[in-house]
């Protein structure tokens, strides 16, 4: 590079511009047995329509189904998806009443979270998470997935609202949040920093092996000087403090040690081009799709077998321009500022109101479908063993309400793809719970008649933990109970 | 459900019932746990041991200290990275807030660095090299020397170490910290294969990621541990980044540095001219800022979305106009002005430019923000009627929250359950937030905030006037529950006023000042202590002289060692 010096971005343009005519990496399938399984957490805020989001159809075959409109992005999956209907949070009913925008902790952690202390601006109480979450699960238990240069990928589109831990669904302890890494560009740097972009065989010198070389310096360098400092300092409690830098310092260093690209499957990293404005409202489309992109190429070149991916904060207050003029006007129910642009949240508090309302609720869920679709079909388009990513993966798409209106937690909208190498039913819409009564529709006249404060009107379902036992066992984990050991066993008919 | 809400110093809820956790101690120092480092842990007899009076209007206060605290190793704030940065460096990009974050401290309401993740280590480190990168730009003025031969060049390199150390740890390197830097140099130059110049830039990389540079400590390496929880004088390095991160939020200069290394700064005559030389210059400003900023959210209104149908002069120059409009009238009161809280709260002159102006029903034809009565037209009166408040904390609620937990520093944690306000169509704002005081359960908590807020009922959402609401009458009257003898108020002007009066603005003005301090709240006797340093005589509290009576007090220039940290 030139002498101002190596610059992470410059180096990156021009090896991806270079790399992107590169011949594919040959596919490491044709010798191995078995693809590898790799699981992906999607979440969006803000629960849905549910007579517009579940199939519509008796029995449980969604080839024969009707996908109305929020979900309708999906039919082309058919085959390949996973609708689980009946789901409930128990755990977080043993907290009740709370506020339903917090119920990110309880998704994938199956147990019980903590009231942490009072929102420093608003009434809302915020909710710890309990214990680990699953990918981080994973992450730590399962060898093939701990040995990746990312054991977990937790990615998000303007998810860190950093005042409130509501935002997150990915913990790595009680009440400790995984960071998530908002930024699509930062992202990309890092994953593409740690691989040799060379295909086999190729051995021109690279800009990116010096970069690397400086960088383990200095990283040496400043690990041995922060341990030092960390051994200097008298207090326990600044001890503590510093030794969570240190221990962030030395995992930095840890992987950057990884020499060479995994003999992946199909791995062309495309530069993801000029930054947007990650913090404008109308950018939230594009960085959707590039951190989209980014959880595709992290599995895909097999730097990461588990990845999660939260979708805006938990109370989804971005506004919506791109969605065009209806959703420029002020909010009938006022979310923040009395006369703001109304935002995914107000939308939401406003689901029922009348048609038009109901209708930019449709339309809103609609769009975060088509971009669960784009994810489906970009793993669905690369090969991986005698199938595609997709097949060779389960990508669990939730939020964490059903009604957005109220806040109301049962019957989750979730909906898995694929089969995870084969180890997961698809194709299939599960029913449990009321969901399994004969004639049972998931009618907005159902859920207006249920309530979540109420044992009585509590609509049933079985509880979350069944299907994080289901996601475990299919990635390769023995295990009968995830969370909280009382509830035990895996999502009945999920697993093949 | 019953409120959990205490007014400053004292439990006011007859039935008072704390859901959860989180209200069990006093608003005073007890509940400082997150920031640890109130005097109530110091030991070694130091202690004042009245921590947990109250002090409520009507009870006779001791005479207050500013006793020495805890001194945690924080990490430096997101701003003070980026202007010791711009000091160091000259590189004015402010980059800390695109990786690093800071967490609300749910006890003091101001804002703490967040714990060093990995996240924020990988944006630490990022940016050190972006900044290395940069500073290639200014290689000449940055490295002192322009060798010709190899030999000068390692000269060069470890006098470069010693006077860029020097600035970018806050004090002396030691002979072990040289030794180090220059193996690095070395082995840039040896086996990374790289020339003087990108030795230099790797030098600056690995400067900007030490634990020296990123954290407040100051201690020599090798200083003797103390032999007593006995409070202990700063060294004086650690002092002179005490003072300057407390006026400047920046790293010191090098004639504070200078003063530190002669032992001047340790005189009391040496402090004093050296407050006094950091009070007058131009980076005190940038303290005074980051002080509002923290204490009442005043930067918040930078992020403030509003509709543009219904504001259409909302936008990014107008905000930015709101905001330092502010901060100009604060320096006008504070630096040039008086310096009185009271005048804070009730003076009638703001900082309006032409894209401000008509919030104020004014015109300004100039571009530039120029200092102009504001109360013209509109009843205003300080600067909570300011549209930076106004428009940031838009509706009663929060702007009855705002008054309560900031000015008066009370208590309040909500309830678990919080039903949504409803919505009546075509209620005024009042009687839509009164069923607040209708149901029992929002009641035990909005009315002691709600009312307050329907005090400022005459500001729309942005801050502008209005007569009227819609086809409603305005009501903004209330009465000042649990401040003084309750005053009665119709409207802003009014309650701002007696606010300025009430003891209680003073109490709670010391403690934020304190807090912004020292990183936690403060215990009674410290904010009886600074209150009696800046009493005006009539009960007001001078501003200007707050953090000056801090810092040549014993609560700056001392600190308390932990426990765990005492070798006797």
């Amino acid at each position: 590079m030139n002498s101002n010096g190596l610059r992470r971005r410059d180096v990156l343009s021009s090896f991806a511009k270079g790399t992107a005519l590169l011949p594919l990496l040959p596919s490491r399938m044709a010798e191995a047995a078995e693809p590898p399984r790799r699981i992906i957490f999607v979440c969006k805020p803000n629960g849905t329509l549910p007579e517009l989001f579940w199939p519509q159809g008796s029995g449980s075959d969604l080839a024969a189904m009707t996908f109305p409109a929020i979900t309708k992005a999906l039919a082309p999956f058919a085959k390949k998806l996973t609708f689980l209907g009946g789901i409930n949070p128990e755990n977080a009913f043993e907290m009740w009443p709370f506020d339903g925008h917090a119920n990110s902790g309880h998704l994938l952690s199956g147990r019980k979270g903590a009231l942490l202390q009072d929102h420093p601006d608003a009434g809302h109480r915020v909710y710890t998470v309990g214990g680990p979450t699953l990918d981080q699960h994973l992450a730590d238990n399962l060898p093939e997935a701990k040995s990746r240069v990312f054991p977990l990928l937790v990615l998000g589109a303007r998810s860190s609202n950093q005042r409130t831990p509501k935002n997150s669904i990915s913990a790595r302890a009680a009440n400790q949040y995984n960071a998530v890494e908002n930024s699509p560009y930062r992202q990309f740097d890092r994953l593409f920093a740690q691989v040799t972009p060379m295909s086999s065989g190729s051995n021109v010198p690279s800009a990116m092996d010096k970069l690397r070389a400086e960088r383990k310096s200095i990283l040496d360098f400043v690990g041995n000087r922060t341990e030092a400092f960390v051994k200097r300092q008298g207090s326990i409690e600044d001890r503590n403090r510093v030794g969570v830098h240190l221990s962030a310092i030395r995992d930095l260093e840890k992987s950057l040690v990884v020499p060479v690209a995994p003999p992946g499957v199909v791995c062309s990293p495309v530069n993801p081009g000029q930054p947007i404005n990650l913090d404008a409202d109308a950018s939230f489309p594009q960085l959707v799709r590039l951190q989209m992109d980014n959880a595709v190429l992290a599995l895909a070149c097999d730097l990461s077998r588990v990845v999660s991916l939260t979708l805006s904060d938990g109370d989804g207050v971005q506004t919506l321009p791109w969605m065009g003029p209806d959703y420029s006007t002020p909010p009938l129910w006022k979310n923040d500022s009395p006369t703001a642009v109304r935002t995914h949240h107000d939308v939401s508090h406003s689901q029922y109101q009348d048609a038009t309302q109901t209708d930019l609720k449709a339309r809103i869920e609609a769009w975060y479908s088509e971009q669960f679709a784009y994810l489906l079909g970009k793993l669905d388009a690369i090969p991986d063993g005698t199938g595609t990513l997709l097949d060779n993966t389960v990508v669990v798409f939730m939020s964490q309400m059903n009604l957005g209106h109220r806040h109301f937690i049962s019957h989750l909208p979730i909906v898995a793809a694929g089969g995870c190498g084969g180890r997961l039913r698809t194709g299939q819409l599960l029913r449990f719970g009321d969901f399994a009564k004969p004639g049972f529709a998931p009618t907005k006249a159902f859920y207006e008649g249920s309530s979540d404060d109420d044992l009585s009107k509590r609509p049933k379902g079985v509880p979350m933990n069944g299907l994080l036992v289901s996601l475990a066992q299919a990635m390769g984990l023995s295990l009968d109970s995830y969370g909280d050991a009382k509830y035990q066993g895996t999502l009945p008919g999920y697993r093949v | 459900m019953s409120a959990c809400f205490r007014f400053q110093g004292r439990v006011f809820a007859t039935a008072f019932l704390c859901v959860g956790l989180g209200c069990t101690g006093r608003v005073g120092g007890n509940m400082a746990g997150t920031a640890g480092n109130q005097a109530g842990n110091s030991g070694g007899g130091e202690s004042p041991g009245n921590g947990g009076s109250a002090a409520g209007p009507g009870m006779t206060k001791l005479p207050g200290q500013l006793l020495p605290v805890n001194m945690p190793r924080t990490r430096l704030s997101p701003r003070e990275y980026d202007n010791t940065i711009a000091d160091l460096l000259g590189d004015n990009s402010r980059r800390a807030r695109s990786f690093d974050s800071e967490i609300i401290d749910a006890v003091t309401g101001f804002p703490r660095p967040a714990e060093a993740t990995q996240l924020i280590v990988q944006g630490l480190t990022d940016a050190a090299e972006g900044l290395a990168v940069d500073a290639m730009k200014r290689f000449a003025t940055l490295v002192p020397c322009s060798p010709a031969t190899p030999a000068d060049e390692t000269a060069c390199a470890r006098k470069f170490i010693a006077e860029f150390g020097r600035r970018t740890f806050r004090r002396p390197l030691s002979t072990s910290d040289e030794t180090d830097f220059f193996a690095l140099y070395q082995n840039a130059r040896g086996s990374l294969a790289l020339d003087f110049k990108n030795a230099i830039r790797v030098l600056i990389t690995a400067f900007l990621q030490s634990p020296e540079f990123l954290y407040h400590d100051q201690r020599l390496p090798g200083a003797p541990p103390p032999t007593s929880g006995l409070s202990v004088k700063l060294g004086a390095y650690e002092l002179a980044s005490r003072l300057s991160y407390l006026f400047w939020r920046s790293m010191p200069d090098d004639e504070l540095l200078d003063a530190a290394a002669s032992g001047t700064i340790l005189t009391p005559d040496g402090l004093n001219a050296q407050i006094k030389r950091m009070l007058e210059d131009p980076h005190a400003t940038s303290g005074l800022h980051d002080l509002f900023d923290r204490w009442l959210g005043l930067d918040r209104v930078l992020t403030t979305d509003k509709s543009s149908a219904v504001h259409p002069e909302w936008n990014v120059a107008f905000k930015n106009d709101l905001y330092e409009g502010a901060h100009r009238f604060i320096q006008d009161v504070v630096q040039l002005g008086d310096g009185r809280l009271s005048t804070l709260l009730t003076a009638t002159q703001g900082f309006v430019s032409r894209n401000t102006a008509s919030l104020y029903g004014l015109s300004s034809t100039s571009a530039e923000l120029s200092r102009t009565p504001i109360d013209t037209f509109t009843p205003r009166a300080g600067l909570f009627t300011q549209g930076a408040i106004l428009a940031t904390y838009a509706d009663p609620t929060r702007r009855g929250l705002l008054i309560r937990k900031r000015l008066l520093c009370d208590t309040i944690v909500p309830p678990a359950n919080i039903p949504e306000p409803p919505h009546v169509e075509g209620a005024s704002t009042r009687e839509r937030l009164l069923s607040h005081v209708n149901e029992a359960s929002c009641k035990s908590c909005h009315q002691y905030f709600d009312p307050i807020g329907f005090g400022f009922l005459h500001y729309d959402d942005i801050g502008k006037y209005r007569e009227t609401e819609g086809p409603h009458a305005i009501d903004a009257t209330g009465i000042l529950a649990g401040v003084g003898d309750e005053p009665a108020f119709d409207g802003a002007v009014q309650m701002m006023q007696a606010l300025a009066r009430a003891s209680e603005t003073g109490d709670c003005a010391a403690k934020q000042v304190l807090t912004f301090a020292i990183g936690g709240y403060p215990e009674e006797t410290q904010v009886g202590g600074l209150r009696d340093l800046v009493d005006t005589g009539d009960g007001d509290l001078n501003l200007r002289n707050s953090l000056s009576a801090i810092a040549s007090s014993r609560i700056l220039t001392e600190r308390v060692p932990s426990p765990d940290e005492v070798k006797p």
